[in-house]
């Protein structure tokens, strides 16, 4: 080291304690520097007032290029969705008037393993539990237990009038939303079952049904045949079905199936030739389950049967379950053998159960699942007899510690 | 016998009244606070009242860097003055510490930049002879020893990491607190003192083996 005695930090505060001389100079000398001084302070403070502007012009320009985009967003959003969605933002279903775009839809209620299928996109969507915008293309499958409900705004020059439909999703059902302007149906229903309530046209493998009221479209797969089966049966309202080039004009309380299209069941839609229309056991795996008729009824008699159907449907769409209850007990009562009985217990089922009652529409289901082992709304009716996280088997084997009856019918 | 009146007193000095012209009342210089809020809102006009407040702690603090008012010291003022006028425009001056300690770091940091980049300078250009050697000169007297161990010190810590440089030269020379150097460098104290200790060691490493 230099300077032996002292160690760095003695020789840095050394540094500290020099004296620093005063500073002797012309005072020009010191003018003149001072000047120089001022003038770069300033030059600097000008500098970073422009920079400081630039910066805050900069942040102007993003946040009107960013509140430019959000906006074109919304509106690009706004224009590209299905009205169906755009009236769920106002707080209504589909209010009246709502701009319609043909094949779009509103997916609800989808519970049990409800997948959507994009059309062009790679991966499905679990629909489970959220609102789903349905656009055209787009495929919807439901599970061995699952179900979901379609908002549909039904196109303005199908066949039949403008209007908004809702339609159930049975279990086990594919279909793909579709363009009424391009294939003549707002759904193409590929397999399955769909419950209609409204104005809709649905297009099944083999036939295009469309109609206006409450009525079912059902496509199963005939194995033996290798070929697919259309059927549908109207609860209310008119339906028009065309197949293999002819028209059938069905009424409340027809049914009609590919199976066995016959001539005689096209309009005029008589109630005594609608029960002629209705498939045969042999071939129907949901008439089979049925209880067929002894003797067809007269005409009266399916005209007070559907009366009473179409009373208790009315009372469910007011939301007034115990009318709707009221009525279903008088056609069960009265017409116990009615080809509208299997219906009825269905509808009744589901209105104790909408009002609370679900010990008794448990006791209906079971009852119902003895009586229509294959029957449409079987797994609607186990989901009932299940208990709240409850497992098939325990309920099975509840059911078979049962009555003789279930017991002999529980599978 | 009566007193004789003011006027009759020979060679007495007459007192008169004269009207007092208008008092120019100097304004106060501003404070600390008003300045540098002026030059957070770029008022240039605050230029001049800054340098009046701050040269002697600029230019004392570039002298203890440098040991001496080098050629280029005027430079180096007007240096340091920008960039105080610059982090205080910018809101980098937290205002933990007093306005005159900013500028010391600031000035600090100008000067020991400055030394560095003549130390470099230097070796690019006369490698063959050591920086300090030259910078010291002849030894001679136990003045000049000091004198020239001062100037070894200073090479060696324009040869340090900038950031260690700056901690000691702050702590040790300048005297200021850890604390106060935890804000000025804008690090955690614990951080401060820890470049601080390494600074010392490294110095200390240093100067043993240019003995």
């Amino acid at each position: 080291m230099t300077h032996p005695e002292l160690r760095p930090e003695q020789l840095l505060a050394s540094l500290g304690d020099e004296p620093v001389p005063p500073l002797v100079e012309e005072p020009a000398a010191a003018a003149l520097r001072r000047k120089a001084v001022v003038k770069s302070m300033a030059g600097a403070m000008r500098r970073e007032g422009t920079r400081r502007d630039r910066a805050r012009t900069r942040l102007r320009v993003l946040a009107a290029v960013s509140l430019a985009a959000a906006l074109a967003l919304v509106v690009g959003k706004w224009a590209w969705a299905p009205s169906t969605s755009r009236a769920v933002a106002a707080g209504s279903a589909v209010p009246a008037g709502a701009p319609h775009i043909e094949g779009s839809g509103l997916l609800k209620d989808a519970t049990g393993g409800v997948i959507v299928r994009r059309d062009g996109a790679s991966s499905p969507i679990v629909a489970d539990g959220v609102e789903t915008a349905l656009g055209l293309g787009d495929e919807v499958s439901t599970g061995a237990e699952a179900r979901a409900r379609i908002e549909l705004s039904t196109a303005v020059g199908t066949p039949h009038d403008p209007g908004r439909a809702e339609l159930d999703v049975a279990p086990a059902t594919q279909l793909r939303m579709a363009r009424a302007s391009d294939v003549g149906a707002d759904i193409a229903l590929v397999l399955g079952r769909l419950s209609i309530v409204g104005s809709s046209a649905i297009a099944s493998p083999d036939a295009t049904v469309s109609g206006r009221g409450t009525f079912e479209v059902g496509v199963h797969e005939d194995r033996a045949a290798g070929r697919t089966v259309t059927s549908v049966v109207v609860t209310e309202g008119t339906v028009a079905v065309e197949y293999a080039g002819a028209r059938y004009e069905l009424g409340a309380g027809q049914r009609w199936s590919s199976d066995a299209p016959k001539a005689d069941s096209a309009s005029p839609p008589e109630p005594a030739a609608a029960a002629e229309t209705r498939p045969t056991p042999a071939r129907s795996a949901r008439s089979a389950a049925g209880p067929a008729p002894a003797t067809p009824p007269s005409a009266s008699e399916l005209a007070e049967q559907n009366r009473l159907l179409q009373a208790a449907l009315g009372a469910r769409r007011r939301g007034d379950d115990a009318s709707a209850i009221r009525s279903l007990d008088e056609l069960l009562s009265r017409f116990p053998t009615s080809p509208l009985a299997q219906e009825a217990r269905v509808e009744r089922m589901r209105a104790l159960e909408r009002s609370g009652d679900h010990a008794a529409a448990a006791r209906d289901a079971r009852r119902y699942l003895a009586d229509h082992r294959d029957g449409f709304a079987r797994e609607e009716a186990k989901d009932v007899v299940l208990p709240p996280g409850g497992s098939r088997q325990s309920t099975v084997e509840s059911r078979e510690s049962g009555s003789g009856k279930e017991k002999s019918s529980g599978r | 016998m009566a007193n004789p009146s003011r006027s009759q007193i020979a060679g007495a000095p007459r007192l008169r009244v004269v009207q007092a012209g208008p008092v120019e009342a100097k304004a106060p210089p501003p404070s600390d606070e008003e300045l540098i809020q002026a030059i957070e809102n770029c008022d240039g006009s605050a230029a001049d009242a800054l340098y009046e407040r701050l040269f002697g702690v600029v230019d004392g603090t570039l002298y203890r860097v440098f040991g001496r008012r080098e050629v280029d010291h005027d430079d180096l003022v007007q240096t340091a003055f920008e960039q105080i006028v610059t982090t205080l425009a910018r809101r980098k001056y937290a205002r933990a510490c007093s306005l005159s300690t900013w500028a010391s770091t600031i000035a600090s940091h100008v000067g020991l930049n400055a030394l560095r980049a003549r130390r470099r300078e230097r070796r690019v250009f006369d490698r063959g002879v050591s920086a300090d050697a030259e910078r010291l000169g002849p030894v001679s007297g136990d003045g000049e020893s000091r004198e020239s161990a001062r100037a070894e010190i200073r090479g060696h810590l324009a040869a340090m990491a900038p950031e260690k440089a700056t901690t000691l030269f702050l702590h040790d020379v300048l005297g200021h607190e850890l604390a106060e150097i935890a804000v000025m460098t804008g690090v955690s104290v614990s951080a401060a003192q820890s470049r601080l200790v390494r600074g010392r060691r490294e110095l200390q490493d240093r100067v043993r083996g240019s003995a």
